[in-house]
């Protein structure tokens, strides 16, 4: 590596490497703000106009928009309480709850921030310790996965608010919706009704997108709020206010806790931002002296979410660079991008092209310093949607949920989901029940069923198999003490109380 | 009717929908394997939790009810006009779903954002189309144009 150091960096200082990142961040986290749309989404625009740029360039303009597309999830979860990215749900009760008193632009900023600090360590992670995580997450087979999943499913107690029963009552829901369509194992329809479009399943997008921002626009329109802004106060950002560095200082210990939790899950293929971001806000609750603000506006839970959440991106391109692996669809399209400019994927392209590799591992870098300064300079224009009134914003918002839910599929049955979604996910919060533990249980149902029936079938239906593999053994109990610390905290502090 | 009892009613629909769906299992899930883990594993698993946290929650809710030194009542979850706006704006987008074909994405987002605005209190028409015009093309060019994402064409191509 180090013997190419100046060939990388003269790879990376020229203009066309700059105008692509600039270009691909930009990108990225406006369609990663559009709710529906997705990070996914924002690398597949981008992926034709590689055709034309060499691999590097090309790929970095990738790896820009798919960095500025998680992030750009948050932005619209914080200020009007709509996920952009499943990714940022985790972020909708504490960002939202900040706006809500009037520090909209403190938790744009803390988002920005955290998301750009969790980038850069997982882009270290990526440069120095590739191949060992890479080994660690060749390891996880079926049962480590089954593990792993249970222990995201035990957030539910974390994220149900007043009410483990309607938090478990929510991911039962959220399980049952994923069960309708093909069975993943044997591809037997279950609770299809005779209907030909729920054979694909309901997606998770547009319930989604109901649950939370549909549900909202009926909310307004119930209360007729006038704006955001008239609800909270005047949140207008002054000329002279500044957010810094200084400001994030104080929560180093949980950036750091948050960007290794994202760093872990993001190199096991197949999980996610949105595991990791939940899993970071979790841990971070349990081990706050002040839960109970948690969900309410805490600067705390917002930076662990927004964290781990980005320091998943630098940690997905580690299987995928170090053995080949696509963890999920965008680093699948990444590969093919590098297939299409003729490059071989796998073990050896470390040792083949080692210049290109470790010039897009120097580019994840510049491109989280080039999204920290475009989001800087946008930031006071997103703070001011908050300002529009909301018979002109909601319908906006409106309209692009429906075009997202119908995106996600190209079918119009997946608006009608969303809209259905939005009108139960109104009325159940009115009874306070949570949305979160439903988006859990949608993100993990089909992980947790694959891997279980894989697990069972290679130990012959025998459930040993579970607590004789190490990692696997580590997360259930790691999955325990998820639920059982809530139980003891509470109980310790009314025995203080007492 | 006492709060309490106005708390209980969605946990018990949704108890009502789990216990349909539980009996429905067998006729909607075929098996085609034997073993400890089969297709309808999940569905039973899931069923029986979300049964056994709806009866748990309407207990809870019963007994906190009863608990409480006076039977609260009065509490109200929908505020009246508020919610009809809300049936109403369902109504709409239910109208929105079913012209979408026809008249195609432009003209019924025109039509549903005009009936979204006026259910959010705005009274000024200029206010209104213009929002509504530019809104809905702008959608269609970013999405159809920008994103390449097709969207259903009615009677103006659009």
């Amino acid at each position: 590596m180090l013997s190419n150091i100046g060939t990388v960096l003269g790879n990376m200082v020229s203009l066309e490497m700059f105008v692509c990142m600039f270009i691909g961040v930009a990108v990225g986290i406006v369609v990663g703000a559009l709710p529906g749309l997705s990070a996914t989404l924002a690398v597949a625009l981008m992926l034709p106009f590689t055709f034309s740029l060499d691999a590097t360039a090309g790929i970095i303009l990738l790896i820009g928009a798919y960095c500025g597309g998680v992030y750009g999830g948050s932005i619209t979860a914080i200020l009007i309480k709509t996920p952009g990215t499943p990714a940022s749900v985790a972020s909708i009760a504490d960002g939202y709850g900040m706006t809500k008193k009037g520090r909209a632009y403190d938790a744009l900023m803390y988002s920005l921030y955290v998301s750009v600090i969790g980038g850069l360590l997982s882009g270290l992670a990526l440069l120095f310790i590739a191949p060992l995580i890479a080994k660690l997450a060749v390891n996880f087979g079926p049962p480590e996965y089954f593990a792993l999943a249970v222990f995201g499913l035990t957030i539910i107690a974390s994220v149900s608010g007043k009410s483990l029963a309607k938090g478990l009552l929510m991911a039962g829901l959220g399980l049952l919706i994923c069960c309708v369509g093909m069975d993943p194992y044997e591809g037997q329809a279950r609770f299809v009704f005779g209907k030909s479009s729920l054979y694909a399943g309901i997606g998770m997008v547009p319930v989604m997108i109901g649950v939370f921002a549909i549900a909202e626009v009926f909310n307004q329109i119930e209360v007729h709020i006038k704006s955001v802004a008239s609800d909270v106060g005047d949140i207008k950002v002054k000329k002279d206010e500044k957010f810094s560095f200084k400001n994030v200082i104080p929560h180093w210990a949980n950036i750091l806790k948050a960007s290794i939790t994202g760093i872990i899950i993001g190199a096991i293929p197949g999980t996610g931002g949105a595991i990791a971001s939940f899993l970071a806000y979790n841990n971070e609750k349990n081990s706050s002296k002040h839960p109970e603000e948690f969900g309410e506006g805490s600067e705390a839970g917002l930076i662990a979410a927004e964290t781990a959440k980005n320091a998943t991106t630098g940690a997905t391109l580690i299987p995928m660079l170090t053995l080949g692996i696509p963890g999920d669809t965008v680093t699948a399209i990444l590969l093919g991008a590098l297939t299409i400019h003729g490059l071989s994927t796998g073990p050896k392209l470390f040792t083949e092209h080692g210049v290109l590799v470790y010039t897009v591992i120097l580019g994840f870098f510049f491109v989280n310093i080039i999204m920290l300064l475009e989001g800087k300079a946008a930031i006071r224009w997103f703070a001011k949607i908050t300002s529009v009134p909301s018979s002109i914003l909601m319908p906006i918002i409106l309209i692009l949920c429906l075009v997202g839910a119908y995106s996600s599929n190209n079918n119009w049955s997946s608006v009608g989901i969303a809209v259905f979604s939005g009108f139960i996910g109104y009325i159940l919060q009115k009874f306070e029940f949570p949305m979160a533990p439903l988006l859990i249980a949608m993100v993990l149902e089909s992980l947790t069923e694959m891997s279980l029936r894989q697990s069972l079938i290679m130990s012959d239906n025998s459930l040993s198999i579970f607590v004789t593999r190490p990692i696997c053994l580590i997360f259930l109990i790691l999955s325990l003490g998820s639920i059982m610390l809530p139980f003891f905290k509470n109980r310790k502090n009314k025995a203080k109380a007492a | 009717m006492p709060d309490y009892i106005k708390k209980m009613i969605p946990s018990a629909v949704i108890l009502l929908i789990d216990a349909i769906l539980f009996l429905l299992i067998p006729s909607q899930v075929k098996v085609l394997t034997d073993g400890l883990v089969t297709t309808r594993f999940m569905p039973y698993v899931v069923t029986g939790m979300i049964g056994l946290s709806a009866a748990v929650d309407l207990l809870q809710t019963f007994i906190k009810g009863r608990r409480a030194e006076a039977a609260s009542t009065g509490k109200r979850y929908f505020s009246g006009k508020g919610f009809l706006r809300v049936v109403g704006a369902m109504a709409a987008l239910a109208v929105y779903l079913m012209l979408m074909p026809t008249i195609g994405f432009v003209v019924d987002s025109v039509l549903l954002c005009v009936v979204t605005m006026l259910l959010l209190g705005n009274r000024n028409v200029k206010q209104i189309l213009l929002v509504s015009v530019l809104l809905s093309f702008g959608v269609y060019c970013l999405f159809k144009l920008g994103l390449s994402l097709r969207l259903p064409a009615g009677f103006f191509f659009f």
